[in-house]
């Protein structure tokens, strides 16, 4: 069993920060932790839902989701677009059961992607391409951004330990 | 019967068969509004504007059943790349684009006295 002198819930930046700021007093921060799949589409998006067809990519598993989830709003107490969207319904993945709220007066929204709100958008956005960024390469260099993506994950889900 | 009469109505033909079945199982588990409680099979017979009678109904209340049904069809037909251009426009050409909304403005100004003209034909309150 692991023993904690502090527990910090939720490991977005107001989580993270705190336990920056506690670091040396071993803090363990917890969190559901659900990730995104990664987009089985490759190339400019914009490009692929011109020129998609049978056979091609899946554009509907992609907008609107094999259990209909953009069609949430249709349905349900409307949510962000970007949280409606198929990909990024595991945000508030089993919210009812994990963490029930009942209001009058507001609707209680919560995540449960690793890191927080901030890093499901990260994990939501469709990655620029090296042909995005073309002429773009003394601001933003696609390597770069590249192996940004790749470290801000794991990085928020560091334990602390100073 | 119910998808190609939408679809027809948005787009001016029949619904694929993909999107016939995606709107059908689209429909299947979630809870619908619970107003207007029409027979819609029974309008779509009798060949009913259904775009006209949606305009009023959702001029009336806002969340409804005909309109989800309307918009679950819109979304579906979307993804599809055939029919990107309807949704997306990538030429520049703002004389066309204000006679269109113009004549569209004309058009949902029709469709809703027509609309409202359904709403009572067919008891819709």
């Amino acid at each position: 069993m692991t023993s904690a002198e502090i527990i910090i819930v939720g490991a977005g930046p107001s989580g993270t920060f705190a336990a920056y700021q506690l670091r040396g007093r071993g803090p363990l921060v917890l969190d559901v932790g659900y990730r995104a799949q990664e987009s089985a589409l490759d190339g400019n998006f914009y490009e692929l839902r011109k020129t998609s067809s049978a056979g091609g990519p899946d554009l509907f598993a992609e907008l609107i989701g094999p259990g209909f989830e953009s069609l949430h709003n249709v349905f349900h107490a409307s949510l962000g677009p970007r949280l409606k969207g198929p990909r990024m319904r595991f945000v508030t993945r089993g919210a009812a059961e994990l963490s029930p709220v009942v209001a009058q007066n507001f609707d209680a929204l919560m995540s449960f992607a690793a890191g927080g709100m901030a890093n499901a958008w990260g994990a939501g956005l469709y990655r620029f391409t090296a042909d995005d960024l073309a002429g773009w390469s003394e601001t933003i260099a696609y390597e770069v951004l590249t192996s940004i993506g790749k470290r801000v994950p794991r990085v928020y889900v560091e334990r602390f330990d100073g | 019967m119910e998808a190609n009469h939408i679809h027809r109505a948005l787009f001016g033909h029949d619904a694929p068969e993909e999107v016939q079945r995606q709107y059908a199982s689209a429909l299947e588990a979630p809870p619908l509004a619970d107003w207007p409680r029409v027979n819609l099979d029974r309008l779509i017979e009798r060949g009913a504007d259904l775009e006209a009678l949606e305009l009023a109904v959702r001029r009336s209340r806002r969340r409804n059943a005909l309109t989800q049904r309307f918009q679950v069809l819109c979304y579906l037909a979307e993804v599809r790349p055939d029919n990107f251009e309807r949704f997306v426009n990538e030429r520049c050409r703002r004389p066309a684009g204000w006679l269109i909304l113009g004549l569209h403005l004309l058009r949902s100004l029709y469709k809703l006295g027509k609309g409202r003209w359904l709403m009572r034909v067919h008891d819709i309150r």
